[in-house]
Order: structure tokens, then sequence, then C-alpha cells
């Protein structure tokens, strides 16, 4: 980000921290697209997805005042994101996900080349069947550049967990769209 | 040398960089010395490349706003924030502005619907579409502020609420009056807009209203 925009983004953040609505709404709609791409990767379904993107935000709301500054807003705006997706995911195991339909990919496909969007649409697939724990670590790690540090203590596993997730998922993937 | 399953085991390490020198340079060894390895180092490589070619953001279907501002509205005690920075009466001034607006767009679009200048569109608009699909959130959200704002009427003062009911039934009659018209000329865009916008600042009043100190 341009320092310019980062001290206009940081005037927005102190402005929602003292209560402006307003503000956190131009933050919404700066960050909506990447957190729903977040959610929806790591969900495999968009439906669930916008749902755990407005949790996301209003989880952002409550906890705003927490955020002190020491990262970008938007990466800690994935932290609450990538830690919303995986509360969820731990307490509705008892909810099975949806299947995943053609329009779901379609969306994926904006703004790219022919070939391009071909290849995404692919790897989204794919991505979308993995099992829960490899789609979380890839789609985090390889995706939108945690570390696996800050995976296991979101997910509240060991380091090495996250490491044979990644693994698990990368051979999956290879072995899908090869 | 390194057998290859030993080089597997690294080989995730070692494309993200996270290996330590030593390590790294025995699995370039037996990369170079090993051509399924290899491959598979650049299968790898391959897949991290279109990962990284992902588009970062996807576009929401609908506008995810209105549901999560609802929420917001509707936990003020659970949330606990301060009071919105509102000079005192100044959102009583921006209601009465509002309603001023409102009823001036609700004329403007009278008149305009005497005399039209083009026939109207028979199909539904993007504008209306959009609208058909945040309603049910803005809704959800208003029903909540009602709701919070009756618990406190007691605690404002009678002119505040006499004030504030007068606006909510403007806004309330010329949501109705728009939608109506709506019905009947679905292809209107302008309309479709109007009513998003009165919602959006409908629900910007009630917030205020629900925060307001007591006695104000
Ligand atoms: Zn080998």
């Amino acid at each position: 980000m341009e320092p310019e925009a980062e001290a206009a983004e940081h005037h927005e953040v102190r402005a929602a921290q003292g209560g402006d609505l307003e503000a956190f709404e131009r933050l919404y709609r700066a960050h909506v697209g990447r957190v729903l791409a977040l959610c929806a990767r790591m969900t495999g379904d968009r439906t669930m997805a916008e749902d755990l993107t407005q949790e996301t935000f209003v989880k952002a709301w409550e906890k705003l005042a927490s955020f002190r500054g020491e990262s970008a807003f938007g990466s800690w705006l994935h932290r609450v994101a990538a830690n919303v997706v995986l509360d969820q995911a731990r307490s509705a195991s008892r909810h099975p996900r949806k299947a995943e339909t053609a329009e779901d990919a379609d969306v994926f496909a904006a703004q790219a080349s022919a070939r391009d969007v071909a290849s995404a649409v692919d790897l989204e697939r794919a991505l979308a069947a993995l099992p829960e724990g490899a789609r979380a670590a890839f789609v985090l790690h390889d995706v939108h550049g945690f570390s696996h540090e800050e995976i296991a203590r979101l997910a509240g596993q060991a380091v090495g967990t996250s490491k044979a997730q990644l693994h698990r998922a990368r051979i999956l993937l290879r072995e899908a769209l090869r | 040398m390194m057998d290859c399953t030993r080089a597997a085991d690294l080989l995730d390490e070692y494309v993200d960089g996270t290996l330590p020198e030593s390590e790294a340079r025995d699995v370039r060894d037996h990369l170079l010395a090993c051509p399924a390895c290899a491959r598979s180092e650049a299968g790898l490589r391959a897949l991290l490349r279109r990962a990284a070619q992902l588009p970062a953001e996807m576009e929401p279907s609908r506008d995810l706003w209105p549901g999560i501002q609802g929420r917001i509205a509707a936990e003020p005690a659970r949330t606990a924030r301060p009071v919105p920075s509102v000079a005192p009466y100044g959102w009583i001034a921006a209601a009465a502005i509002l309603l001023v607006v409102l009823t001036s767009a609700v004329t403007l679009w009278v008149v305009r619907r005497q005399a039209p200048a083009k026939p109207p569109q028979a199909v539904a608009s993007p504008e209306l579409a959009a609208l058909r699909m945040s309603e049910p959130d803005y809704l959800q959200a208003r029903k909540a502020l009602y709701a919070a704002l009756q618990q406190r009427r007691g605690s404002l003062s009678p002119q505040t609420v006499k004030i504030l009911d007068q606006n909510l039934a403007a806004m309330d009659q010329a949501l109705r009056a728009m939608k109506a018209a709506l019905d009947k000329d679905p292809g209107n865009r302008g309309l479709a807009v109007l009513i998003e916008s009165t919602y959006r600042q409908e629900i910007q009043v009630l917030m205020q209203a629900a925060s307001l100190p007591a006695n104000a």
C-alpha cells in the first residue's frame, strides 16, 4: 500500500475506533473483496462465505479497540476472518458442507484472461474439494501469505500440524490438477 | 547422499525457503541428481505460482453492509462502545434535513410522474435487483433498531420523542410511496437507488437515536 493510502486508512481506523460507523463502512468497502475471497476459499462455500464475511466485520467492529496498528489493518482483518472461519468449522462439524455449484466457480473468474480463468477455476474447484484442515492450511499459507506460526496460533494447533496439513494439501492438489 | 523419502519430506520447506542452508544444500544436490524428485519440485513450484495468481478479491453477490450495520446496531449493550460523537441535537438537525430531502424527492418524483419524459421501462434494472437483495437486511436492521428504540423511549425527552416520531413516520410514508411507485415502474433506476439510500439514512437516524444519552 502507498504511504498516503496507508495514512488515510490509519485515519479511518482511528475514526472507527472512536465510534464512527461511516468510517468503518469505508473500511468495509475497501476490504470486503479480500475478506470474502479468504472466507470463500477456506469454506469452499460462497453462501456460507458471505455470512462469515459479515460475521468477520461484526467481530472486527467489536474488537477494533484491540487493534494497535502494529500490523497493517488488512492483515489484522484477515486474522479476524481466519479466526471466524476456524471457529465456525470447529462448532459446525454437525452441518455438512453444501456441494459446490458451477456458479460458485464462475464468480472466481472475474477479470483475468481466458486461460488464467480456466486454470484459476480448476484450482478453486480442487481447493473446494480438499479436506478442511488441508484446505485451511493451503489457503492461509500459499494463497494469503500467513506463516505456519500464525496458522498454528489461530487454529489452536502445533506448528508441525500446520506443516503436515500444508504438505497434504499440496500433494492432493497436484494429484487433482494433473 | 540424501534419499528420495528424505528429499520429499524437506521439499516443502526447501521451496518455501525456510530450510537451514546446510539442509537446503543437500536437497539441492539431490534434485540435481534425481529426475523424479526434480519433477516433483517443478510441479510444486507450478502449483504455488497458480495459487499466487488467484484473484485476491471476490465480489459479493449482494451488499453485505446492511446486515453488518444492523447487527452492530442491535448489540450496543454487549459491545459497550462509546456513544457516537454526535453533537447534542445534531441528529435532530440531520433528521430534519433528511425529512426535507425526502419530501422534495417524493414531490419531484410525483411531478415527473405526471409528465413522463419517457415511457417506463418494463424490464427490472440492476439497481432494482440490488435493492431486492439487500432489502431483507435493511428490514431486519430496522426491526432490531425500532425494538431497541422502543425500550428507551421513556428515557428521552418528550420533545425528542415527538420530533423523532414525526421523522420516522415521514420516512415510512416516503418509503411506502416510493415502493408503490416502483411496483408500477420497476425499470425506474433512480427510484430503486433512492429507496436504498432512504433505507440507509433511516437506519443511520435510528442508530443515532438509539444511542442518544438519557434525557436528550
Ligand atoms: Zn529423488
